[in-house]
């Protein structure tokens, strides 16, 4: 059996919310709707594809995260789509209604994950905000169970050492806190 | 100093949606966003309508209350998780996974630095040899750059103790572009490592590895020799760059490594046959499938034959635009990359590197029908350009503003372009001059102008409906309906040949048929019919990748 044996609108239902949050994480608001609409309109194209139970989500994760990666883009609309698109980085430091709330050491840590491969990146926030386990991640992202247990391992590191980079940094040259030059 | 299990317990706080009980209760964002009248198209309206045909029922307030429940748990975990609890940690990778990351960023992707990150100790202490090269990182460019593949990796534990284990790792490869030879995979070649705490201590080469020179299915024989007597043929100046000696010593230097790339491209191309690389697409219809080019028989839809896209425009979105007149060369097109061309040693060459943005889902031909030159345009000027050193050779400017891209004729000395209002003109270039075929008003929202290879006729796709001014012409979400129209290029009479989705259309050599991408509601399709309309029949559905352009080639079958 497969996602396409399951009504569109059931898997709409069970799973809108998460794929809607997995937007949210990732992009600014003005364009969440479109990546939102559009891993659902790829997935009702697909239907037939959609892997069914334990694996629909991951696989609408990693639509998702296609449609944010590889943004289609139009010929006339390409100045505007472009600079709609260098608006959504994958990196969610560019999230500034989120940067405002969230503290000091979040807003570094953000940083600090920017610095990593994409892929790490994507990683290390499957594992965070979306909770999936290795397998679930290594569906999402089609890539091997060995793969992402390697690059989570070596992310976590990478991120911790970024992380304290930066924090050293910070402390060396205060000045650089304020914005100042220096 | 923060340590890797702090970190992620600080990416978990940073979720910038850590509770989707927010998130839009009713379910209806799809709804709500296909109101916008930007947005809306008729794929997307159809999507609402199973959406929202499907009323909340007791089968769905069943789900709310089990999606509030999971959500409940998932926030206590977050609660729990901010509270002390520690983040989940990831298992140390087995030895087994250390030795194959290894192998596959060493040998694979060519990524050294990623290689060495799985190495406990400096590379020569662990026993990494360079073969010659001056270093790890050179060795690795060579590789890449002379077509070697990894095939068939697998490793396993051999020897397991206390303080570590040694994995054996089996693997074939195709070396000097063997595998688009129809030859190889060499080898197997055996690896041996010794892994400690998931790093890697010592690596052992080759271990096992027999190379039979006087094997006549081996590499040396079928490819190493032929190559060096080729090269003595072809490119005796060459040898003291890329050996030392000729002809079984290599030398790997910044110098060498593209001429060693270049020189195998071009015996292998030499080796295929006139068309090199192309000689599998003669006479067929050509598009781009994920990282392949697949070249299907108008006449018999079974037989496909593929091309491998060079390495360097893999993981691009470049589309295929069209080709040379003799079929030795490939147009593609990419809206962020500008023009590319590859040449029948599959090589791929960026010729313009800045369009200004244009030409997704449309494959203008922009390649002369010599090969030799690019066009482009200003907002009210076409420019032609040399494709060897991109020198503007000529411009001509025009009275009204372009709407699109302009297109060559198959002679060479003629343009078509969309102007203002979507009229179509034409431009002599021996000339000049100008002339107006199609006046403003007729066409709305065209996709597509290309020229009849016997030179009478401009084939047009474009919608049925007005567009605003600023539409979304991406048909994966965007469908809308159109037609095939031919104009005739002396006196401008139009006639619709076809219905359907069209995005993109090319014409047989001979001029009697012609090959279209369909992107209707429900799926892809490359189809193909006669000029007239008529005897249409679908070639290809729902293919993957970028299913957007589409070349017929120009040279027949054997």
């Amino acid at each position: 059996m497969t996602g396409g044996d399951v009504p569109f609108c059931e898997i709409y239902d069970r799973f809108h919310r998460q794929v809607y949050a997995y937007c949210r994480r990732r992009a600014r608001r003005d364009v969440v709707e479109d990546v939102f609409a559009e891993t659902f309109l790829i997935a009702w194209r697909k239907m037939e594809e959609i892997p069914p139970g334990d694996q629909t989500l991951p696989w609408l994760y990693g639509v998702a995260y296609r449609v944010l990666t590889h943004q289609w883009r139009s010929a006339f609309r390409h100045q505007r789509l472009t600079e709609k698109l260098s608006l959504l980085g994958v990196t969610p430091v560019d999230l500034p209604e989120d940067m405002m709330i969230a503290g000091h050491e979040q807003r570094q840590l953000l940083t600090a994950l920017s610095a990593l491969r994409p892929t790490d990146q994507e990683i290390l926030r499957l594992t965070a905000w979306e909770e999936l386990s290795q397998a679930e991640i290594a569906s999402t992202l089609g890539i091997t169970v060995g793969a992402v247990r390697q690059r989570l391992y070596a992310a976590r590191k990478k991120l911790a050492t970024e992380y304290n980079r930066l924090e050293r940094r910070r402390t060396d040259f205060p000045a650089a806190q304020k914005g100042g030059a220096w | 100093m923060i340590t890797e299990e702090q970190a992620m317990r600080l990416l978990v706080e940073a979720n910038p949606v850590p509770d989707m009980s927010t998130l839009d209760p009713s379910g209806d964002l799809l709804t709500t966003h296909l109101a916008d009248p930007n947005k809306r198209s008729s794929e997307m309206t159809q999507l609402k309508s199973r959406q929202t045909d499907n009323p909340p029922g007791p089968r769905r307030r069943r789900l709310i209350w089990v999606a509030a429940a999971v959500l409940a748990i998932v926030v206590a975990g977050v609660v729990l998780t901010q509270t002390g609890d520690e983040a989940p940690v990831a298992d140390t990778p087995s030895p087994v996974e250390t030795a194959t990351a290894f192998i596959e960023a060493y040998r694979g992707s060519f990524d050294v630095d990623e290689a060495f990150s799985y190495l406990g100790v400096a590379p020569v202490a662990a026993g990494l040899d360079t073969s010659g090269a001056a270093d790890h990182h050179l060795l690795a460019r060579f590789r890449e750059a002379t077509g070697t593949k990894l095939v068939d990796l697998q490793c396993e534990e051999t020897n397991f103790a206390s303080e570590s284990t040694v994995v054996s790792c089996t693997y074939m490869t195709h070396d000097f572009f063997s595998d688009e030879m129809g030859l190889g995979p060499y080898g197997p070649t055996v690896d041996e490592f010794t892994v400690a705490d998931g790093k890697i201590v010592s690596v052992a080469e080759g271990v096992g590895d027999v190379v039979d020179f006087s094997d006549p299915g081996g590499f040396s024989k079928q490819i190493l020799e032929p190559f060096a007597a080729w090269m003595g043929e072809n490119h005796p100046q060459d040898l003291d760059v890329m050996y030392d000696p000729y002809p079984n010593g290599w030398n790997i230097t910044e110098e060498s490594i593209p001429l060693w790339g270049q020189r195998l491209r071009e015996y292998v191309a030499d080796q295929a046959g006139p068309l090199g690389v192309f000689e599998s697409a003669r006479g067929l219809i050509v598009f781009r499938d994920g990282s392949q080019l697949k070249a299907v028989d108008p006449d018999d839809p079974s037989s496909v034959n593929t091309i491998d896209l060079p390495r360097e425009i893999v993981a691009t979105e470049l589309m295929v635009a069209g080709w040379s007149a003799d079929g030795s060369k490939l147009a593609l097109t990419d809206e962020d990359r500008g023009l590319y061309v590859v040449d029948r040693t599959g090589s791929a060459v960026q010729v313009a590197p800045d369009l200004g943005g244009c030409c997704a889902f449309v494959t203008h031909a922009w390649l002369s029908p010599d090969g030799t030159k690019g066009l482009d345009a200003t907002n009210n000027e076409i420019v032609i350009f040399d494709l060897d050193g991109g020198a503007v050779t000529q411009r001509v400017e025009l009275d009204q503003q372009l709407r699109w891209w302009p297109v060559w004729a198959p002679d060479g000395a003629q343009v078509a372009f969309q102007g203002e209002g979507e009229a179509l003109g034409i431009v002599d270039l021996v000339t000049g001059t100008s002339r107006e075929l199609i006046g403003p008003g007729r066409f709305v929202g065209i996709r597509q102008i290309a020229w009849s290879p016997d030179g009478s006729q401009l084939l047009v796709v474009a919608l049925h409906d007005p567009l605003p001014f600023d539409p979304d012409l991406n048909p994966l979400v965007n469908p809308r309906q159109g037609a095939l129209y031919l104009v005739d290029i002396d006196d401008g009479e139009t006639r619709q040949i076809a219905e359907g989705y069209y995005v993109t259309a090319a014409w047989s050599p001979d001029s009697t048929r012609i090959a279209a991408i369909d992107y209707h509601p429900d799926g892809r399709d490359l189809v193909v019919m006669n000029a007239d309309g008529t005897g249409l029949r679908v070639l290809a559905e729902k293919a993957g990748g970028l299913f957007t352009g589409v070349a017929w080639h120009p040279v027949p079958g054997p």
